[in-house]
C-alpha cells in the first residue's frame, strides 16, 4: 500500500472552527480525503493534529507519513476570535491624541450599546450594556499632538510625553502590548511611526500596533478599536502560528504554512502573525470562497451560501463571482475596520429551543439554544427542551438508527413525550401539526432573513443559486429555497468540510489602501500616481514570497461616493491599469451603475458631484486550483440507493406523507430522484418536497431544481 | 387563525419595515438619517390605526397614525393606488414642520387595505432659521412650509408642480429632494412587500392577523398593567429657554389595567418654539412607554388602547395655533418623554416583580445645534452636531446607567466620529470625552454625559454660523429615582478670542484651560468666528438610590477614571480614599456624619 | 430594603393599611412617615440645596433659584427621594391607591 502512495503528493488544508476542526486532503492522484476532529481551545494546535490524523487514517497513512508527503499546508483558525471572546489577550495600553482618551470607551455614543444585539434586545434598552473595552481606562495615555483633516500638523508630537507614557504603561501598568491611534494618522502617519521608534527604544519587546498600519482609513473610533484588537491578540496569534509551525515540523512537514484572512486571501504565516485582526472570521470567509469556487466550476456566478449547524446560521452572498466586504465588522461586540468578507450570522440552528410564549401562546423558535450540551432531546445527552433538531426527527427527516453513521441512537419516545408536553399540548395541537408548524415557521424566518440580506445589497434572490452547508441546513434548504424562488439548490459533496475546502481554493492576497480625497474630475495620471507605489510594494512583497511574476495579479478598486451622501461604493477598476482617460471614464460609469443598483433608482445625488475617497489594491499570487474528481454521469435510476420508505413531512402538500429514503453514499452521478423524499448524507439530511427534483452531478453534488 | 401562519405573518410584517428602513437609508444617504437614525417607518391598518411600529424615533409612531387618519378624512374616496401624501403640519399630526411624513395607501384588488408611513428630518424646511429648528420664530407662519395633507405622488406619478413648489421654499433643495425621494422609495418597498404578503396569504387573512396582533398586544399590556400597583406618580420638568421658564407637570395614574397621563397644571403655551401639539404629547409619552412597558409586546394600536391622556388646551403640551413649535422635539416633547420615563420608572420601581425594569431618566436634553455656512469646498452646508444623539443612560435598580449610552426614544442612535465632523465643517475639536460628575449620583450612578469643544479651522469665511435650541442649561432634567440625584444640566459656552492670539485655544483640554471671555449661549442664531471656541457639556443620566449606599470601591474607581470628583466622592457619596484605595473606617464615619447632617440641616415637616 | 412590606410607593417608601388611611414607612428602618392618610413627604425631613451648593460644582448653572430637594427618613437619614424644583413649588405627591 505504501508503495502505491509513494509518488503521491498532498495538499492539506485544515480549518479550526468553534466546534470542529476540519481537514481536506487533495492528493496528486485526484483523490479527496476528509478529516474531522473536535476543536481544542485554547490549544487549538492539538485539534489540528487530530483532524489531520483522522484524514490520514483511512488513507492508510500515519500523520507523519502524510505530512512528510505534503507540499503545502493551508490553515484557517478561530484563535483570534477566541482570544477576544474569552478576554484572553495581552494586557494592552493605548496611546491616543490628547483630549480624546475616551474614544474607545464611548463607542460613538449608544452605538457600542446596541450594535450586535438582536432587535428584541434593542427594544429593551433597560437591559443593555456596553462591553468593557479591551483596554482599561488607566492604560490609556493621551499624547499632545494634532493633525487636521488636510493632514497638516497643528501641534507637533510631544516626544517626551510619548516616552513617559510608554514607560508608565510598561513599567507601572504591566502592559505587554501597545496600540497607537492618533487623529488623522491615516493622512499623516509620521507621528505614529515616530512613536513606534520611541517604543522600540524605551520598551523593546513590547508588541506595538499602529492604527495607520493596520487600518489606514478615516473614523477614529473604528481605527482605534482595530489597533487595540490587533495589539491585544497579536502575541497570541504569533505564539499560535509559531507553535503550529514547530509542531508540524516535528511531525515531518517542512514547508510553509499559508494562513487564511478574513478577506478571503492567504498570507504566509510569518506575515499573518502581525495582522491578528486579519484572522478574525477567516473560517466563514473561507466557506464563501469555497462556494465561489464551486459556483465557478458549475457555471454559477451568483450564489447565496447558507450554512446552518447546531447553533448558528450564516449567509454569504457572491454576486457575479464578486464577494462583498462587511461594512461594519465586529468581533464579539467590538468594531474593527479591515477588509472582511461579509458573512451574516445569527443565533439559529438545530439546537434552537422551541417554546410556547406564555403570554401570546405563540410558538417560538429560539433565541435560546441547547447547543451541543445538553443538546436536543433526541440525542439522549440530557437535553429536556425541544429543539429544531427534535422537530426534524418528529417529521421523519432523521433516521433514529442512522444518525452520524449510527454513533448515536435517537430517542424518539422521549422526544415525543417532551414535545407534546412543552409544545403540542400548550398549542392545543397534535404532535404532527405542531411539528409541521414549527418547520414552516423556521423556513419562513430564514426566507425573511435571506431576503433582507439580499435586499440590503440591492439584489434579487431569484437570480441566485443557493448552496447549503451544515447539518441542519439540508433539511430546510429545499423549502426556503423554493419560497425564495432561487434558480436551484446545491448541496455540495464537500459540504461537511466546506471551510477547509475554501482554504484550498484561495489565492495569496495582500490588501493595500490609500485614503485620499480626489474630485470626480481628477485625471488618470493623478490616480495612477496613487497606485504606482502600492503596485511596486505589492510586486516586491509577492516576489519575496516566491510568487512567479506571471502568477501575480493586481486588481485596483476605488471607493467613490456622491459628495454630501454617506454611502461609499468600492468600484473595481475594469479597464487595464495604469488607467488612461477612457478607463477612468469607465470607472465613473461603473460607479454610477453600481450605486444605483445597490441603493435604488433615483438614489444618486449627481448634482453634488462625485468624490474618490479610497484607493485599494488587491495583489494576488495565484495558487494552483485543485482539480475536483469528476465521474461520468450514468443512468437516472436511483433505486440502488433506495433504503426504503418512511412517513415524512411534505411542505408542498403541507401534510405527513410516505416518502422515499435514499442513501447519499450509494447514489451515482446522473441519478435523479423526486420529492417527497429524503437523502441521508453522512452529516445531514436533504429533505425534498413534492415538485422538487434532485440530481447527483459529476462532482457528486446534489442539485435540486423546482418544477416550473 | 392557526398560530403558525400567524407567526409567519407577524415576522414578515417586522421584516417589511426593516426592508423599508434599509431603503430609506440607502436612498437618502444623509448623515442625520444614516448616523442619527432620525427616521421612522411603520405600517398602519386601513383605518390608519397602528399595525406595526418600527425601531426609529418612537414618538412618531402614534403621530404618523394620526397623519394617516388626517389624510383619510381630507381625501375620503379620492385615495388611489400609487398615491403618496405629504403631511407636516403640526396642528394636524406632525411633531414639527421639518419632520415630514409621507404616507402611502396600500391597495389590494382595488381596495384600500393598509398604509405605510415614514418620516425623516429633512435638511431644511424654509423656516426663519436654517435646519428646521427655528428658535427665532414666534409663530407657525415663520416655521417654513407646512401642509395638512397634499398629494405628492398621484397613481405612481410624481406631481412635479407640487414638488417644485416645496423645493422652491427650502434652503437646500437638492438635499430635501433627496430626502423626499428616499421616503417615496421607502413607501414603495413597503407597499410592494405588503402586496406580496397579501398575494400569498390573502387580504382577509393578513387583516385578521393584524387585528389579532392588536388584540394580543392589548391583552398582554393590560395583563402587565394589572400586575403593577395602583397609584399615581408625578413628575415636573422645567424648560428654560431664552430667559423664560415653562413647566410640564404630569400626574400618571394607574388603575387596574389602565394608565392615565394627566398634564393638567402644565404652563400656558410659550412665545418660544418649544411648545407642542397634543398629537406630539401623545407620541412623546409613548416613546419611553414602548421600551419600558412593552419591550416584549408588539408596538401597535393594542398597546395604545389602555392609555389615556389629558392635555389641557392652550398649554405648552397642547398649544393652540399659531403658537410656534419648531423646537418641540427637543422642547416640550422631550420633556414629556422625560416626565413619562420618570413616572413609569417610579411605578415599575414600586413593584418588586418589575423593579429591575425601572430606570431613572435617560439623556433628558438634546442640545440641537445646527452648523451652517460654507464648507471647505465652498458649498453651503447645514447639518446637526450628532453629539446630541450621544446621550447618557439612566441608572437602574441593579446597575449604573450606560455612560454616553444614548436615549430612550431613539434606541439605535449613534454619534459621528470627530474625523467625520471635521471633514464636514471647517472646525477642529479640542477634546471630546465623558464629563466628570455629570452622571446623577446614586447607589447606582447615572451614565455620564459628555463634554467637547471646537474652534473654527481653515474656514473660508472666518468662521461658521450655528443655530442652537438648547434647554436644560438651568435645570437638571434627567431625574433620579428612589433617592438618586438627577444628571447635571447642559452647558453651552462660547469662549471669546484670547488675548494671546487666535491659536491660544488649540492646546486647551478643558473649559478651564481656555482663556477668553465666556458667554453662555443656548438659544438662537450665533456666529463662531476664528479665534473663538464653542464648549458644550451634555447632561448625564439620573441616579438610582441613596448615593450613601454606593459601593465605596465603585466610587473610588469612578474617581480614578475621572467620572467623579474628589469633592463629590467625599461630600455626596461620603467616600474617603486616596491613591491606595478606600479608607473604609473613614468612609463609614463620613457617611454617618452626612446622614446626621441631613437630619440636622433639614426641615422636619 | 424590602422583604418586610408588600406595598411600595417607591422602593424606599412602603405603605400599609387601606384606602384613605394608608400609613407610609421608611422601607429601610420601618419608621412611620407622617400620619396615616397623610402624604409621606409630610413625615420626612426636607433639605433644599441650591444647585450651586451641590458638591463637585457640576450642577452650578450660574443661575440662582433652582434647588435639589432631598427628602430623608427622620430616623435613619436614608435619602428617600429627590426633586428638582424652583422655590415655592409644591412637592410632587406620589401615592398608592390601596384597596
Amino acid at each position: 500500500m505504501l508503495d502505491d502512495t509513494k509518488t503521491v503528493r498532498y495538499l492539506v488544508a485544515t480549518d479550526v472552527g468553534g466546534t470542529c476542526t476540519d481537514t481536506i486532503v487533495f492528493g496528486s492522484d485526484g483523490v479527496i480525503h476528509i478529516g474531522k476532529a473536535l476543536s481544542t481551545p485554547p490549544d487549538f494546535a492539538n485539534g489540528v493534529m487530530n483532524s489531520i490524523a483522522t484524514a490520514a487514517e483511512p488513507m492508510g497513512l500515519t500523520l507523519e507519513q502524510l505530512l512528510a508527503r505534503t507540499n503545502l499546508f493551508i490553515h484557517g483558525s478561530t484563535v483570534v476570535d477566541n482570544a477576544v471572546l474569552t478576554r484572553d489577550g495581552s494586557k494592552t495600553g493605548l496611546l491616543i491624541t490628547e483630549g480624546f482618551e475616551d474614544t474607545l470607551h464611548i463607542t460613538r455614543g449608544a452605538y457600542g450599546r446596541w450594535a450586535g444585539l438582536t432587535e428584541e434586545k434593542i427594544k429593551h434598552p433597560v437591559k443593555t450594556e456596553r462591553a468593557e473595552p479591551l483596554v482599561s481606562h488607566d492604560a490609556v495615555v493621551g499624547i499632545r499632538e494634532r493633525v487636521d483633516s488636510s493632514g497638516e500638523v497643528v501641534l507637533p508630537l510631544d516626544e517626551a510625553a510619548v516616552e513617559a507614557g510608554i514607560r508608565s504603561l510598561v513599567e507601572e501598568k504591566g502592559v505587554e502590548a501597545i496600540a497607537v491611534a492618533l487623529l488623522w494618522s491615516f493622512l499623516h502617519p509620521e507621528h505614529e511611526a515616530r512613536i513606534r521608534k520611541i517604543a522600540e527604544r524605551v520598551a523593546p519587546g513590547t508588541y506595538v500596533t499602529l492604527s495607520s498600519d493596520i487600518a489606514p482609513v478615516p473614523g477614529e473610533y473604528e481605527r482605534s478599536s482595530t489597533a487595540v484588537i490587533n495589539a491585544y491578540s497579536g502575541k497570541i496569534a504569533h505564539a499560535y502560528l509559531t507553535d503550529l509551525q514547530n509542531l508540524l515540523g516535528s511531525k515531518g512537514y517542512d514547508g510553509q504554512i499559508m494562513v487564511m484572512q478574513g478577506y478571503g486571501g492567504l498570507l504566509p504565516a510569518s506575515e499573518a502573525a502581525d495582522r491578528a485582526v486579519g484572522l478574525i472570521e477567516c473560517g466563514p470567509a473561507a466557506g464563501v470562497i469555497g462556494a465561489r469556487f464551486l459556483g465557478d466550476l458549475m457555471g454559477d456566478g451568483d450564489v447565496i451560501a447558507a450554512d446552518m449547524g447546531g447553533t448558528t446560521f450564516k449567509v454569504g452572498v457572491i454576486q457575479n463571482g464578486q464577494l462583498e466586504y462587511a461594512r461594519e465588522p465586529m468581533v464579539d461586540r467590538f468594531h474593527y475596520v479591515a477588509p472582511k468578507i461579509e458573512v451574516v450570522s445569527i443565533g439559529a440552528g438545530g439546537g434552537s429551543i422551541i417554546s410556547v410564549d406564555p403570554a401570546t401562546r405563540l410558538p417560538m423558535v429560539g433565541p435560546q439554544s441547547a447547543g451541543s450540551r445538553p443538546g436536543p432531546i433526541c440525542y439522549g445527552l440530557g437535553g429536556e427542551e425541544p429543539t429544531l433538531t427534535d422537530v426534524m426527527l418528529l417529521i421523519g427527516y432523521m433516521d433514529p438508527g442512522q444518525f452520524l453513521r449510527g454513533s448515536i441512537t435517537l430517542d424518539r419516545e422521549k422526544t415525543e413525550r417532551l414535545f407534546r408536553q412543552k409544545v403540542a399540548d400548550p398549542l392545543g395541537m397534535s404532535i404532527d401539526e405542531a411539528a409541521i408548524g414549527i418547520y414552516r415557521i423556521a423556513s419562513a424566518q430564514i426566507t425573511d432573513l435571506i431576503r433582507e440580506i439580499t435586499v440590503e445589497r440591492g439584489l434579487d434572490p431569484r437570480d441566485f443559486v443557493l448552496h447549503s452547508f451544515g447539518g441542519t441546513c439540508g433539511m430546510l434548504a429545499a423549502a426556503f429555497g423554493e419560497e425564495l424562488s432561487v434558480r436551484k439548490l446545491v448541496i455540495p459533496y464537500t459540504a461537511s468540510v466546506n471551510c477547509a475546502f475554501g482554504l484550498v481554493s484561495a489565492d495569496i492576497a495582500h490588501e493595500y489602501t490609500v485614503t485620499q480625497t480626489l474630485p470626480g474630475n481628477a485625471t488618470a495620471a493623478e490616480i495612477n500616481a496613487i497606485f504606482a507605489p502600492m503596485d511596486e510594494r505589492a510586486h516586491a512583497q509577492l516576489a519575496s514570497e516566491g510568487v512567479e511574476k506571471d502568477r501575480v495579479q493586481l486588481d485596483w478598486s476605488v471607493d467613490l461616493r456622491y459628495s454630501r451622501q454617506v454611502h461609499q461604493v468600492t468600484t473595481p477598476v475594469s479597464a487595464p491599469t495604469p488607467l488612461d482617460e477612457v478607463g477612468l471614464a469607465q470607472l465613473i460609469d461603473d460607479f454610477e451603475a453600481l450605486y444605483e443598483r445597490k441603493f435604488g433608482k433615483g438614489s444618486a445625488f449627481r448634482e453634488a458631484g462625485i468624490e474618490m475617497t479610497q484607493f485599494r489594491l488587491t495583489a494576488r499570487g495565484l495558487m494552483p486550483r485543485p482539480t475536483l474528481p469528476e465521474e461520468e454521469e450514468g443512468p437516472a435510476d436511483p433505486s440502488a440507493a433506495l433504503m426504503g420508505e418512511r412517513r415524512i413531512f411534505d411542505a408542498t402538500s403541507g401534510t405527513m406523507t410516505i416518502g422515499q429514503i435514499y442513501q447519499f453514499t450509494e447514489l451515482k452521478p446522473g441519478n435523479e430522484l423526486f420529492g417527497p423524499a429524503v437523502i441521508h448524507t453522512p452529516i445531514t439530511t436533504i429533505a425534498l418536497h413534492k415538485g422538487h427534483k434532485a440530481r447527483m452531478d459529476r462532482w457528486r453534488n446534489i442539485v435540486v431544481t423546482y418544477e416550473a | 387563525m392557526d398560530p403558525m401562519t400567524f407567526s409567519i405573518i407577524r415576522h414578515r410584517l417586522f421584516r417589511i419595515i426593516d426592508e423599508a428602513v434599509i431603503t430609506l437609508k440607502h436612498v437618502s444617504g444623509t448623515a442625520i438619517t444614516n448616523e442619527g437614525h432620525d427616521l421612522m417607518v411603520s405600517l398602519y391598518r386601513a383605518d390608519g390605526t397602528l399595525l406595526m411600529g418600527g425601531v426609529g424615533f418612537l414618538h412618531h409612531l402614534t403621530s404618523a397614525a394620526e397623519a394617516c387618519k388626517a389624510v383619510i378624512r381630507r381625501f375620503k374616496t379620492d385615495i388611489h393606488e400609487g398615491d403618496v401624501f405629504l403631511l407636516n403640519d403640526p396642528y394636524t399630526a406632525a411633531l414639527h414642520t421639518s419632520d415630514v411624513y409621507l404616507v402611502s395607501p396600500i391597495h389590494h384588488a382595488g381596495k384600500l387595505v393598509a398604509w405605510s408611513a415614514c418620516f425623516v428630518h429633512v435638511s431644511d424646511i424654509g423656516a426663519m432659521n436654517p435646519g428646521g429648528f427655528s428658535p427665532d420664530s414666534r409663530d407657525i407662519y415663520t416655521e417654513g412650509f407646512s401642509s395638512p395633507g397634499i398629494r405628492l405622488v398621484s397613481r405612481g406619478e410624481i406631481q412635479q408642480d407640487v414638488l417644485d413648489t416645496i423645493l422652491n421654499m427650502v434652503r437646500s433643495p437638492e438635499m430635501v429632494s433627496l430626502d423626499l425621494r428616499s421616503m417615496i422609495a421607502c413607501n414603495n418597498v413597503a407597499r410592494e412587500r405588503m402586496g406580496a404578503l397579501i398575494a400569498k396569504y390573502g387580504a382577509d387573512l393578513v387583516d385578521e392577523a393584524g387585528a389579532t396582533l392588536i388584540e394580543q398586544s392589548e391583552r398582554q399590556f393590560r395583563a402587565r398593567l394589572a400586575e403593577l400597583p395602583d397609584g399615581s406618580w408625578q413628575s415636573r420638568q422645567y424648560i428654560d429657554v431664552n430667559g423664560e421658564t415653562a413647566c410640564v407637570r404630569l400626574t400618571m395614574t394607574k388603575t387596574g389595567d389602565e394608565l392615565l397621563f394627566d398634564f393638567s397644571g402644565s404652563d400656558p403655551q410659550s412665545r418660544n418654539a418649544i411648545n407642542c401639539t397634543k398629537w406630539a404629547s401623545l407620541g412623546g409619552l409613548f416613546a419611553p412607554l414602548f421600551p419600558l412597558l412593552c419591550h416584549d409586546i408588539t408596538w401597535n394600536e393594542g398597546a395604545i388602547r389602555p392609555v389615556k391622556m389629558i392635555a389641557p388646551e392652550g398649554t405648552i403640551v397642547n398649544c393652540i395655533r399659531p403658537a410656534p413649535v419648531s423646537v418641540a422635539t427637543v422642547g416640550a416633547i422631550q420633556s414629556v418623554n422625560n416626565a413619562a420615563c420618570a413616572t413609569i420608572g417610579k411605578m415599575l420601581s414600586a413593584s418588586e416583580k418589575y423593579r429591575d425594569e425601572a430606570s431613572a431618566v435617560w439623556h433628558a436634553n438634546h442640545f440641537a445645534i445646527f452648523m451652517f455656512g460654507r464648507n471647505r469646498k465652498g458649498q453651503y452646508a447645514i447639518d446637526i452636531l450628532t453629539e446630541t444623539f450621544a446621550g447618557a443612560g439612566g441608572a437602574r435598580s441593579f446597575g449604573d446607567g450606560v455612560d454616553i449610552g444614548g436615549e430612550m426614544p431613539n434606541p439605535i442612535s449613534r454619534m459621528a466620529n470627530v474625523e467625520t465632523a471635521e471633514s464636514a465643517f471647517p472646525i477642529l475639536y479640542l477634546f471630546r470625552r465623558r464629563a466628570k460628575d455629570s452622571g446623577g449620583p446614586g447607589e447606582y450612578r447615572g451614565g455620564t454625559g459628555g463634554e467637547m469643544a471646537f474652534v473654527p479651522h481653515r474656514s473660508l469665511d472666518g468662521g461658521m454660523g450655528f443655530v442652537i435650541s438648547g434647554k436644560g442649561a438651568r435645570h437638571p432634567m434627567s431625574d433620579g429615582l428612589a433617592g438618586g440625584y438627577p444628571g447635571v444640566p447642559n452647558r453651552y459656552i462660547r469662549v471669546g478670542k484670547a488675548d494671546t492670539g487666535a491659536a491660544a485655544h488649540l492646546t486647551a483640554r478643558s473649559l478651564d484651560d481656555t482663556a477668553g471671555e465666556r458667554q453662555p449661549i443656548s438659544w438662537g442664531m450665533s456666529a463662531l468666528n476664528d479665534g473663538e471656541a464653542l464648549y458644550l457639556r451634555w447632561n448625564g443620566g439620573g441616579g438610582y438610590g441613596d448615593p450613601l449606599r454606593r459601593d465605596p470601591a465603585r466610587v473610588q474607581q469612578d474617581v480614578e477614571t475621572g467620572q467623579v470628583s474628589d469633592e463629590a466622592a467625599r461630600d455626596i457619596y461620603g467616600v474617603i480614599g486616596d491613591a491606595s484605595g478606600v479608607n473604609l473606617a473613614a468612609t463609614e464615619a463620613r457617611r454617618k456624619e452626612l446622614r446626621k447632617t441631613r437630619l440636622s440641616n433639614g426641615v422636619r415637616k | 430594603m424590602s422583604g418586610k412590606y408588600t406595598n411600595f410607593i417607591l422602593p424606599t417608601v412602603a405603605v400599609e393599611g387601606s384606602r384613605g388611611a394608608g400609613q407610609a414607612y421608611c422601607a429601610t428602618c420601618a419608621t412611620a412617615l407622617g400620619e396615616p392618610g397623610a402624604h409621606w413627604k409630610t413625615g420626612s425631613v426636607l433639605t433644599e440645596v441650591a444647585l450651586a451648593d451641590i458638591p463637585g460644582g457640576g450642577y452650578d448653572t450660574g443661575f440662582p433659584g433652582v434647588f435639589l430637594r432631598h427628602f430623608c427618613c427622620p430616623n435613619c437619614g436614608e435619602l428617600l427621594d429627590t426633586e428638582t424644583s424652583e422655590a415655592g413649588e409644591p412637592a410632587l405627591a406620589d401615592a398608592l391607591v390601596l384597596s
